[in-house]
């Protein structure tokens, strides 16, 4: 377990010193962080302020001292420290994560075991038909076509914008269809593979009922491949629910990342993107507990 | 006929007076009885009884009540005044904080606002007699001071803001007593107010003791006072109760509406949407068939003209055929039908409602032959005509610039040239748009496809900032043309309208950007929102109201 965090850290401080060479290596932060008509005495002035006039391996050092105190400077968009900022925003990217994967996850087990129990079935047919047809829509297209039909339309939720229940459930669906089809995909044929094997057999043979088989032994065997690819999901919506966000308004990281790379916010970058590793780092975290409490051949020392 | 129409006139008169027509109905009704525009002003000014554009009246204090929710397309960046006089910020910061002057929303024409007389005392000197009893939000006194300081800051040259390059002359403001203000110029500057009507005045005490509040912490004197800032979400406003136009006869508009809340919806479908649901009272820059959804659709002519700027010392487009071969490459109201939904070609970058605008130019024609031939001519001339062109756009500027983008291309491509198109993000596309001639590399080869608005309605304002030389968004030097156009700025009246036009022609003739289209802008509105788009594009909640 020790082991596994440590894991963690070396992995985020990996990426620390990654985002503060790439950064840097965009071009003059001082010129980056000027408005344009900055002449080149205030370019230099900010420089020495900045102390980027130092040997970079100082620059780094004093870099991964303020981040040790959680300082990444302030933001030369908006003026304020960078941190709170992005802190700020992960509640909503957590809530919007959390519902998408709460709504997603549970129906595409239930639509994998429906699938994988009666193979070739129509029930199997239907199910492959939803799951691809969720993997390939355009989450973007999605978005509109719910907004039209349940908010113009129906009258049952609001278009867009943060708040409530009400406020995250379309853009929620709209995000939920790509990890349902694809989980769906994995749980279909992770339980086909597993229910193939001798222990199946022999635990029908004891007389347990098909319930039973299904939901204790067999799901439970093919769990690995499903939560490795859940995590997957859940990293990929803490990362890049950014269509979304824009389109409804959402204030998460996703947005705030692109607006900071558009505005060359570098502070803010940097805030953003080791949060998101943060998160993600968190949930692989998981993942790999999960891991150990259902199979015990996988261990942590 | 003019008998017929004294009839008329006569009648709206007694209806203005009797409060039944708005200012806005009566300056319509009256133009459509054949009145010229300064006789519209003339009549409004003698009618006070008018109420102000379908408003309470104006100087009638009514308690304001309700809510107003506009989507906007992207937040801004900040609420500075001298940054926000044209971006994001502006339909917010102007709210907040007021102008000397502004425009009549139906006439078009120059009104006082912080000031309540202006006249050119001498060549350069233009004196601005302040309306007295103005306080800012937070209760510091606006006075000469004030404004003179918050004249000098914006337009430094030292500050040398993006708006710097829309001043004419120099200029520095002096209180001369407590409510009059001079404003010098190194040079004289007929169309000064014009200028001084672009960006408004700030509050001299947070400019000097809290410059750090204020990208999101305006302070002003307008009808409407700064709540919050949520970013990412919205940003709130709230009437003020010690607005100086809830008791003055001549504000151009009340307050009644309570509060005002702006939200960001980059997508134009979800803005309609808003809209059409009741969620929002007003939906800005939607896509024609967007508006069409809501329950109101408005839609306006606009100050903004969407143009091709060449980079003109690139090896191609240097070659004048080259460039005339491109203005005729492109089918413009092709462009605006089928892309904008509406607009009128253009042949220049500024619309019928500035000074300088010549009537007698046309639209560059749409004829590919022409095209190919003058291509192929230059190329046996030895010209680089293979040298390749980028025709690059800002990302989300405005609805379909990037289809309109790889159109381009594809035309220019089609005709000999090799064209590609580019969407840019904004930090990097600003930072190679807003150079100037001298500064752009020989092979950058870019067009640019920025609209361009000319709030000043000045011909001036344009042609220093894209035809001159020095100018600081300029890929275009032709020394006759600065001689022309240096001649032109200090007339006045009918002589700079014609010295500004021969400019425009002199543009124009050599090919030294490719107008495309005068913008159309549609805003849903609620059906019980009243409200008319003005031809500046300003977004004033004293002259919405409710019905």
């Amino acid at each position: 377990m020790v082991r596994r965090l440590a894991h963690s850290v070396f992995v985020l401080l990996g990426l620390v010193v990654v985002v503060f060479f790439v950064t840097h290596s965009l071009g003059d932060p001082a010129r980056l962080m000027l408005r344009p008509e900055a002449t080149e005495e205030q370019v230099q002035a900010l420089r020495d302020t900045l102390g980027l006039n130092d040997p970079i391996l100082v620059q780094f050092g004093r870099y991964m001292a303020n981040l040790a105190r959680g300082d990444f400077g302030e933001s030369i968009w908006q003026r304020v420290p960078a941190l709170p900022i992005v802190l700020d925003r992960v509640p909503a990217t957590l809530y919007l994560a959390g519902v998408t994967l709460a709504v997603s996850l549970p129906l595409a087990v239930f639509l994998g075991v429906v699938s994988a129990v009666r193979p070739r079935s129509l029930a199997d047919r239907v199910v492959t038909v939803v799951s691809l047809t969720g993997v390939s829509t355009a989450d973007f297209w999605l978005g509109l076509m719910l907004i039209l039909l349940f908010a113009v339309r129906l009258e049952w939720l609001p278009t867009s914008g943060f708040g409530g229940l009400q406020f995250v459930v379309l853009p929620a669906i709209a995000l939920a269809f790509r990890p349902m089809g694809r989980v769906s995909q994995v749980v279909r044929s992770s339980m086909l593979d597993e229910m193939g094997k001798g222990y199946v057999t022999t635990a029908r043979a004891k007389g347990l009922g098909e319930r039973v088989v299904i939901l204790f032994h067999t799901l439970k065997n093919a769990a690995i491949p499903i939560i490795t690819l859940a995590g997957d999901e859940a990293a990929a919506l803490l990362n890049g629910a950014v269509v979304i966000e824009t389109l409804f308004g959402w204030p998460g990281v996703g947005i705030l990342l692109i607006q900071a790379i558009e505005r060359r916010d570098l502070p803010l970058i940097e805030a953003s993107v080791i949060a998101i590793a943060v998160m993600i780092v968190t949930v692989n975290l998981v993942v790999d507990l999960i891991y150990a409490r259902i199979d015990a051949r996988v261990q942590y020392r | 006929m003019v008998r017929s129409n004294d009839g008329v006139i006569d009648r709206l008169i007694e209806d203005a007076a009797r409060g039944r027509l708005s200012r806005r109905d009566l300056a319509r009704r009256a133009a459509a009885a054949g009145l010229a525009a300064p006789a519209i002003a003339l009549l409004l000014r003698s009618t006070p009884g008018a109420a102000a554009q379908g408003s309470p009246a104006a100087g009638a204090a009514v308690e304001p009540t309700g809510k107003v929710v506009l989507a906007m397309t992207v937040e801004p960046d900040t609420l500075e005044n001298w940054r926000a006089y044209s971006t994001d910020g502006h339909p917010v910061i102007r709210n907040v904080q007021e102008a000397l002057l502004n425009r009549d929303p139906v006439t078009n024409e120059l009104v006082g606002e912080l000031a309540t007389a202006w006249e050119q005392t001498d060549e350069v000197t233009w004196r601005f007699t302040l309306r007295e009893g103005v306080t800012f939000h937070n209760g510091d006194p606006f006075n000469a001071e004030v404004a003179a300081f918050g004249i000098n800051y914006t337009w430094s040259p030292e500050n040398n803001f993006q708006i710097y390059q829309y001043v004419g002359p120099d200029m520095t403001a002096t209180a001369v007593d407590e409510y009059t203000v001079d404003v010098v110029t190194e040079a004289p500057d007929p169309i000064l107010p014009s200028r001084l009507y672009f960006s408004p005045i700030p509050n001299m005490i947070q400019v000097q003791e809290r410059p750090e509040t204020l990208p999101d912490q305006p302070i002003g004197t307008g009808p409407y006072r700064f709540v919050e800032w949520n970013r990412g979400q919205y940003i709130r406003l709230a009437a003020n109760p010690d607005w100086w136009g809830n008791t003055a006869d001549d504000a151009h508009g009340a307050v009644s509406i309570n509060e005002v809340e702006y939200v960001f919806r980059p997508e134009s479908a979800v803005r309609a949407a808003m809209v059409a649901t009741g969620e929002a009272q007003l939906g800005r820059f939607l896509s024609p068939e967007d508006c069409q959804t809501t329950p109101k659709c408005e839609t306006a002519s606009s100050v903004e003209t969407i143009f091709l700027r060449l980079d003109t010392m690139h090896p191609a487009m240097a070659d004048p055929r080259i460039r005339q071969a491109i203005g005729l490459a492109i089918d413009k109201q092709g462009v605006a039908d089928q892309l904008f939904g509406g607009g009128e070609a253009a042949s220049q970058l500024v619309g019928p409602s500035a000074t300088g605008y010549n009537e007698e130019l046309e639209p560059y024609p749409y004829d590919l032959e022409q095209a190919r031939a003058l291509v192929a001519e230059a190329a046996a001339d030895g010209v680089a005509v293979d040298a390749p062109i980028r025709v690059v756009t800002r990302q989300g500027i405005y609805l379909r610039n990037d289809e309109f983008a790889q159109y381009v291309a594809t035309q220019l491509s089609d005709i000999g040239l090799t064209a590609t198109s580019e969407v840019i993000e904004i930090a990097q596309y600003n930072e190679q748009y807003d150079i100037n001639y001298a500064d752009v590399p020989e092979d950058r080869g870019w067009i640019g496809t920025n609209p361009h608005g000319n709030e000043i309605m000045d011909v001036s304002s344009t042609a220093r900032a894209y035809y001159s030389c020095e100018g600081g968004s300029s890929t275009y030097c032709n020394p006759a043309l600065d001689e022309a156009l240096n001649a032109a700025i200090p007339l006045t009246g009918d002589e700079r309208a014609a010295a500004l036009a021969e400019v425009t022609r002199m543009y124009y003739e050599d090919y030294g950007s490719i107008p495309i289209l005068h913008m159309p802008l549609n805003y849903g509105l609620a059906a019980n929102l009243e409200w008319t788009p003005r031809l500046d594009g300003f977004m004033l909640v004293k002259e919405m109201s409710y019905s």
